[in-house]
């Protein structure tokens, strides 16, 4: 609400942001999540605002959400000084089926594997992706110019060569446009399909426990002030 | 003794079979009968469709028309037509490019069929960028690595053996005798140095194709086709659009001409030879007398849209579509395809939205 007291951390995405936020507040920091579904994002119409830092374009009922959220934080769903973490960029349950749908990875091991594969290059993973992303990656560049960001990428739910490849590339991408990211890809541990202990009861999100880990990671790695 | 009228075997002509009433009464928009199909095909038919440029118009007029045209190398699904077309997708049947010569068909196929390696083509390196010597176009930038166009030329050879055996007819269009290539014999499908590469006289030569070896190479063409697809047909149409350039030494028109009609020729015998292999008269539509060129733009070598049209409608008013229809399947096991992704996001929909509640609650 407004006037209230500013958070600790503010967790912006799709519903991967439920596992950070839930480890946040087990942590005892004032955390507010902003939840936009994954959908949302995939359309690829989400606008940085000057104000409200998030714009969701011509979608009114999602636009009030959104200042209803900022309003609660001082104006703005990216408060200066309040660590922000990110979950929105990836959208891979939704980008990745229709890529893959008629055989195509960017993997070119995955490819030579399987007769029904058809490689795709990088640069074409490249445009794929730009095209889809562009207008997501703009608020996450004009957001982490102002904010202090970290994107976080998604588990890996699967372990599909093309999936993890087009999540890799996306973290890639970002981080040219000097957005920091924690990858799990990368991280010793977490760097396989999700752990039983640390998937959620429906098998497709993190649970809090592996939120925990990865805010503990973030905080080893300078990336989140510990609480 | 009663005289008999004189006769000949003229007599007995339909009127198409003479010029005054089959061409120059007629004129370009009523010449009637110019093709019919050799072959009763299945109501829904797929054709595979390669070649030099203008086999893209056949590619474009079937897909338009929704009928069965294959793509065995199709962009990944949720690409826009403009960056599908950047990276030369849904232009042939697979990522070949443009095929222009009945010799670099030949060494695709082998390479489609296991005959050849898929390294036995050059890959041309430039300032840090790799382009395959068979396509040095297909990517808009060529590619990162020697790997990644090798990567590259294995899908676009998986993609045409799919296209192959997923099609009832193998359209191709010959398009030049002239040609480029290495002093191994490999076609190029350019001349090294004007899209890539790095033209170097003692290893690069010029080749004039010759009717005997177009011929030679068409016939192992459908010998390889036949062996990937038993049922497949060949249908062979020639290139309306003349050469830009000749390096033969001859005057650009009259080069064009030597080209065309050894194509013709070849083309022609091949129909006559084989009947699983037809000839789709496109060259004669566009360039014979009756257009008068006017299916040239003005630099009287593209071919205008009126003119592919005309073309189009010879070849769908020829074509026989009786035979039952036999890719009922195939459609089905797609559409399912489809449905089955539609629920499984459905259901991660729902997933997504209870995570998110659950988390509010805690809160």
């Amino acid at each position: 609400m407004p006037g209230d007291p500013m958070p600790d951390l503010v967790v912006v995405g799709d519903s991967h942001t439920a596992c950070l936020h839930e480890a946040a507040l087990a942590q005892g920091m004032q955390s507010r999540m902003l939840y936009i579904n994954g959908n949302f994002w995939h359309e690829n119409r989400m606008r940085p605002h000057p104000v409200l830092g998030l714009s969701a374009g011509y979608r009114a009922k999602l636009n009030r959400q959104v200042s209803a959220f900022a309003a609660a934080q001082g104006g703005s769903v990216f408060p200066q000084g309040v660590p922000c973490l990110a979950s929105f960029g990836y959208h891979l349950g939704r980008l990745t089926p229709p890529f893959a749908r008629q055989g195509h990875t960017p993997d070119d091991d995955h490819a030579a594997a399987d007769d029904s594969r058809l490689f795709v290059s990088g640069a074409m993973l490249d445009a794929y992706i730009h095209h889809h992303r562009h207008a997501l990656f703009r608020v996450l560049r004009l957001v982490s110019r102002s904010a202090d960001l970290v994107v976080i990428a998604p588990p890996i739910i699967h372990s599909d060569p093309a999936t993890n490849a087009i999540a890799a590339r996306i973290t890639q991408l970002l981080e040219a446009h000097r957005i920091r990211v924690f990858d799990p890809r990368r991280e010793p541990g977490l760097d396989g399909p999700l752990a039983p202990h640390w998937t959620a009861a429906d098998g497709v999100h993190g649970n809090a426990a592996y939120g925990a880990e990865v805010l503990r990671r973030l905080q080893i790695k300078g990336m989140l002030r510990a609480a | 003794m009663k005289k008999t009228p004189a006769t000949n075997p003229y007599m007995a002509l339909p009127p198409q079979a003479f010029w005054r009433s089959g061409v120059a009464e007629a004129g370009v928009f009523g010449l009637r009968d110019l093709w019919r199909s050799k072959w009763d095909l299945p109501a829904d038919a797929r054709f595979a469709t390669f070649g030099s440029c203008f086999a893209q118009h056949i590619s474009r007029a079937l897909a338009a028309r929704k009928m069965g045209w294959v793509n065995g190398e199709p962009a990944p699904a949720g690409t826009p037509p403009d960056l599908a077309r950047q990276f030369n997708y849904g232009v042939f049947s697979a990522r070949t490019a443009n095929i222009y010569t009945a010799a670099q068909l030949l060494l695709i196929l082998r390479m489609a069929a296991g005959d050849s390696a898929p390294d036995a083509a050059e890959l041309w390196e430039a300032e840090g960028r790799v382009r395959d010597s068979l396509r040095p176009t297909i990517e808009p930038d060529g590619f990162a690595s020697r790997e990644e166009a090798l990567a590259s030329r294995s899908a676009m050879l998986r993609g045409m053996r799919r296209a192959i055996t997923g099609a009832d007819v193998f359209v191709f269009t010959l398009g030049l005798t002239e040609g480029w290539e290495n002093a191994t014999g490999q076609p190029y499908a350019v001349c090294p140095g004007t899209m890539g590469g790095q033209f170097d006289a003692t290893r690069h030569r010029f080749v004039n194709y010759r009717h005997a070896r177009i011929r030679a190479d068409m016939d192992a063409c459908l010998g390889l086709l036949r062996r990937l697809n038993p049922d497949i047909r060949l249908l062979l149409t020639v290139s309306p659009v003349p050469l830009t350039a000749t390096a033969s030494g001859n005057h650009v028109l009259t080069a064009t001409t030597y080209s065309k009609s050894v194509l013709r020729a070849a083309a022609g015998e091949m129909a006559e030879d084989h009947a699983e292999v037809d000839y789709f008269p496109s060259y004669e539509i566009i360039t014979g007398a009756p257009t008068r060129a006017a299916f040239f733009e003005p630099n009287l070598r593209s071919v205008v849209p009126q003119g592919v049209e005309t073309v189009m409608a010879h070849f769908f008013g020829g074509l026989r579509l009786t035979d039952p229809p036999r890719h009922g399947a195939e459609a089905a096991a797609e559409a399912a395809r489809g449905q089955a992704e539609a629920a499984r996001l459905q259901a991660e929909d729902l997933a997504c939205e209870e995570a998110a509640l659950e988390a509010y609650n805690a809160g």
